[in-house]
């Protein structure tokens, strides 16, 4: 099977940026959200900074905060980091048909922001037909960017914003992702696998450690999905 | 050492997100990718999505169950992603002044 032509260009990068500009002005709220976090639970605002710019990860930075002290066991943050956001290697792999047609440096680039919302936003395009990788770049970047501007408000200058419940931001993540999805699970033929994965996802929450319901629940629906297709 | 730990657990945290973030794109370059592995990863990624809103909605409650709704709903109507954040940012919103 021919596998996708893609390129990594400037002019795809700064789409991406641009395409998920809006998206990223409410991440400002959640890495202030962090950064206030951080500094109560201890880190000064230089390691929360530099844990935000380097990290990239609210899943993994605010879980980390619990582990958060004097003492803190550098195996138990590597394993808990490793639960929470196993869920990139999944994504990787889905992206990977476009991203390893790429050199090996900018595979590492495209890696760098690899994060929920432009994994979203980049699949979905590639999956339209773009074939710019730039765009996973951009999109991750601007986000990334945001990320940590808004770590830093909060590490230095405190919570100035409330609680971003008030404004409805903290449901926006969840309903981006409802709504990038619809398109493509919208035909009944679609309803299987989908199901499936909503199923497993809510049915192991509770069982297990966070983030390992949504990985099984990833290859639960791909299996589904194949096995459906396939008749 | 007390004041490099802090430093140090930041960079173990960083380079182990990071090395998931590269694994997918490491394993996946020493697999062939047929016509049945491609159509695994695309129902795959959209599984991951469906099960991220899922999780969310478990945490997050009724309110956040609604706010998907109504965005998925302004999504349907307006075929714009921005429609249906902004449609189920209100929800929320709302949600928090009314009932909260």
């Amino acid at each position: 099977m021919p596998l996708h032509d893609v390129c990594l260009t400037r002019a795809g990068i700064l789409r991406g940026a641009r395409q998920l500009a809006p998206l990223s002005l409410f991440v400002i709220p959640f890495g202030l959200a962090y950064g206030v976090a951080a500094v109560e639970a201890g880190m000064s605002a230089a390691q929360a900074i530099t844990a935000s710019a380097l990290t990239f990860s609210g899943a993994a930075q605010f879980t980390a905060l619990d582990l958060w002290g004097p003492d803190i066991s550098l195996i138990a943050l590597v394993l808990v980091t490793l639960a929470v956001s196993a869920r990139h290697v999944i994504m990787g792999a889905a992206l990977s048909p476009w991203v390893n047609q790429l050199g090996s440096q900018q595979r590492v680039l495209s890696a760098v922001f690899l994060s929920d919302p432009n994994f979203a936003h980049t699949h979905y395009a590639l999956k339209q037909g773009q074939r710019d990788v730039g765009v996973l770049i951009g999109s991750g970047a601007i986000g990334w960017a945001a990320w940590v501007i808004g770590t830093a408000i909060g590490a230095i200058g405190g919570n100035q914003l409330g609680d971003p419940a008030a404004y409805g931001i903290d449901v926006l993540m969840p309903v981006y992702f409802a709504a990038l999805v619809l398109p493509r699970v919208q035909a009944r033929s679609q309803w299987a696998f989908a199901g499936v994965a909503a199923l497993v996802a809510v049915v192991l929450d509770p069982v297990l450690p966070s983030g390992w319901n949504v990985i099984l629940a990833a290859i639960a629906g791909g299996l589904v999905g194949v096995r459906a297709a396939n008749g | 050492m007390d004041k490099l730990l802090p430093w140090i657990a930041v960079l173990v945290m960083a380079m182990t997100v990071f090395g998931l973030r590269y694994a997918g794109f490491a394993i996946m370059s020493f697999i062939k990718i047929t016509p049945r592995i491609e159509l695994f990863l695309e129902k795959m990624s959209i599984s991951v999505l469906v099960a991220i809103v899922a999780s969310s909605i478990l945490s997050g409650g009724v309110r956040t169950g609604t706010a998907v709704v109504v965005g998925v709903a302004a999504m349907l109507v307006g075929r714009s992603p921005i429609v249906a954040m902004l449609a189920g940012m209100a929800s929320g919103a709302v949600w928090s002044f009314v009932v909260l």
